[in-house]
């Protein structure tokens, strides 16, 4: 209707004229026609009427519009106006192709935004990872020092870490050497005390035997008194003087031997003493030892459960650390991952999207050409023009109209479902 | 300790796997396609090989057959270890020859386990 209106807007002028030449024949043999082919001719005539200006009347002229530029003339105007219909398939054409190339590339930004987020939380996560495994390995080696140091603010005189405690019990065996270096002085004076009264036993044994030969003497003194007794006084006498002599002598020994008897006596008090003094000094010795070692034990057993107990927990921490750098191991796969994705789907994407673009360039260059006004040159108005002189030759012929953009890989998403990770067949 | 050639494309993922294996005490050769691959098995006996699907020249798949052809290689373990995880793909794995599929990015310790499993 808008056509039809347009047209008798531009012929409005002429219509009287068509009309009554329309009209003329209809005139001429109305006189002679019957009533039922008039009624039936008077709207067949306005039928024809419309077929007439509808189709068969040529387009009118188009007046130069406010719109239209100044240096393009009304023929130019008019060519342009008739090609309408080709630049309205043009322009689908191109709104068909910029529609692809949209959806392609929101695929693109889609991946690439992906891969970005991937990356990007990727990174986070391996510097999260390597700051847990620095912070355990840090705790690792503080404990592994604190078995070996003493522990700060924790002064004072007792031991506190292992090193401590094997000094300890190096001072405290060092300090039993010692006495058991005196012990064994003590007992070479005990030794010594012993010799002295072995010396005075033999002493004591020539003193006796000098005591004996005094009374055999005496013995064989009286038997010749008795046999004796009547031969003369003179003899007597000095037999007398020879008993007397004898009895010196013998009083003489019995000093000498309760003398020896008593330094004996004087020594064995004396080692006794010593003995006891000695038996007494090596119970205190062995008794301090006994505590001191046993407190020794207690406590390098209580360090021993702390050393184990450091020790586990630097097997955890190791374990940990073994985790922290599995999953920085994983996720690296995910960056490469991401990235062998990224760099599978640019290629045939972009390739697609210029070859496309190339195929509408030369659409429109070949349209520009066959305009009459651009005379061979193309562009020479740049109505038309399309510059991509940056684009590459095409590689190969351009998609057909709604062939897909190619399938992004099939890869199984970063981070996505982990299951049948592993299948052994 | 065993002998394993590991292919892959991507380096970093050769050298992930390649981390993993030698730290377990594995004796480890790399080769970023089929072609080297196979090179390298011609000349070398490998008690295992871990091979990725998509590289370039011969691929993950090929690759299983053609070693599958050779005589050092025909009964060994061949493990794929790929971001595929399509069942079709996974059937011609299969089908080549291959012994196991591993679907990426993989955990360290399960690789180690799925190779202790093949080995024993």
């Amino acid at each position: 209707m808008k056509a039809l209106r347009f047209k008798l807007y531009a012929y409005r002028n002429r219509l009287v004229p068509m009309f009554v030449l329309v009209m003329i024949p209809w005139l001429a043999v109305a006189p002679w026609a019957p009533w039922w082919l008039l009624s039936i001719s008077v709207p067949l005539l306005f039928v024809c009427a419309w077929l007439l200006i509808l189709h068969v009347l040529p387009n009118p002229p188009a007046s130069r519009r406010a719109s239209d530029s100044g240096k393009v003339s009304d023929g130019d105007i008019l060519r342009m106006r008739q090609a309408s219909e080709q630049n309205a398939q043009l322009l689908a054409r191109w709104a068909n192709v910029t529609r692809e190339s949209k959806l392609q590339l929101e695929e693109v930004d889609q991946h690439v935004t992906e891969v970005m987020t991937h990356a990007e939380s990727a990174v986070i996560e391996i510097g999260k990872r390597f700051v847990e495994v620095t912070r355990k390995t840090r705790r690792q080696v503080e404990l592994a020092v604190a078995l070996l140091s003493r522990a700060e603010g924790e002064g004072g005189d007792s031991p506190q870490s292992l090193t401590d405690y094997i000094q300890a019990c190096d001072a405290l065996l060092k300090s039993l050497g010692e006495q058991l270096l005196a012990t064994g002085e003590e007992l070479a004076g005990l030794a010594a005390r012993q010799e002295a009264v072995r010396e005075d036993s033999k002493r004591i044994d020539g003193a006796l035997d000098q005591m004996a030969e005094l009374a055999s003497q005496i013995r064989v003194l009286a038997l010749d008194s008795g046999r004796r007794g009547n031969a003369d006084n003179r003899a007597f006498v000095e037999m007398t003087d020879r008993v007397r002599a004898l009895s010196l002598t013998a009083d003489e020994s019995s000093r000498a031997i309760r003398k020896t008897l008593e330094d004996i006596k004087a020594q064995a008090r004396s080692t006794d003493e010593a003995i006891r003094a000695l038996a007494t000094q090596a119970r205190d010795a062995g008794r301090r030892s006994s505590d001191q070692i046993a407190e020794l034990t207690g406590a390098t057993l209580k360090k021993s459960e702390e050393v184990n107990r450091a020790l586990s927990d630097i097997g955890n921490l190791g374990s940990q650390i073994q985790a922290d750098i599995n999953q920085i191991i994983i996720e690296l796969q995910f960056q490469d991952i991401t990235q062998q994705k990224l760099q599978r789907l640019k290629a045939p994407m972009l390739t697609e999207l210029a070859s496309s673009w190339l195929a509408m360039f030369e659409e429109t260059r070949t349209f520009n050409r066959k305009l009459p006004h651009a005379e061979g040159a193309e562009g020479s108005t740049g109505r038309f023009r399309v510059s991509l002189k940056t684009a590459p030759e095409p590689q190969k012929p351009a998609a057909p109209a709604g062939t897909a953009a190619p399938a992004a890989p099939q890869d199984k998403g970063p981070r996505g479902d982990d299951g049948a990770k592993v299948e052994l067949f | 300790m065993a002998s394993i050639l590991v292919v892959d494309d991507s380096t970093t993922m050769r050298q992930m796997v390649a981390f993993t294996l030698t730290s377990a005490g594995h004796d480890v050769t790399e080769a970023p396609d089929g072609n080297q691959a196979l090179a390298k098995a011609k000349g070398k006996k490998f008690d295992l090989v871990i091979t990725d699907v998509n590289m370039p020249g011969m691929n993950g798949i090929d690759l299983v057959q053609s070693l599958r052809a050779l005589p050092d290689c025909k009964f060994i373990p061949i493990l794929v270890l790929t971001t595929e995880a399509g069942a079709e793909l996974k059937q011609k794995g299969r089908s080549a020859g291959a012994t196991g599929w591993i679907v990426k990015p993989f955990n360290p310790e399960v690789l180690l386990d799925t190779l202790k499993k093949v080995l024993d």
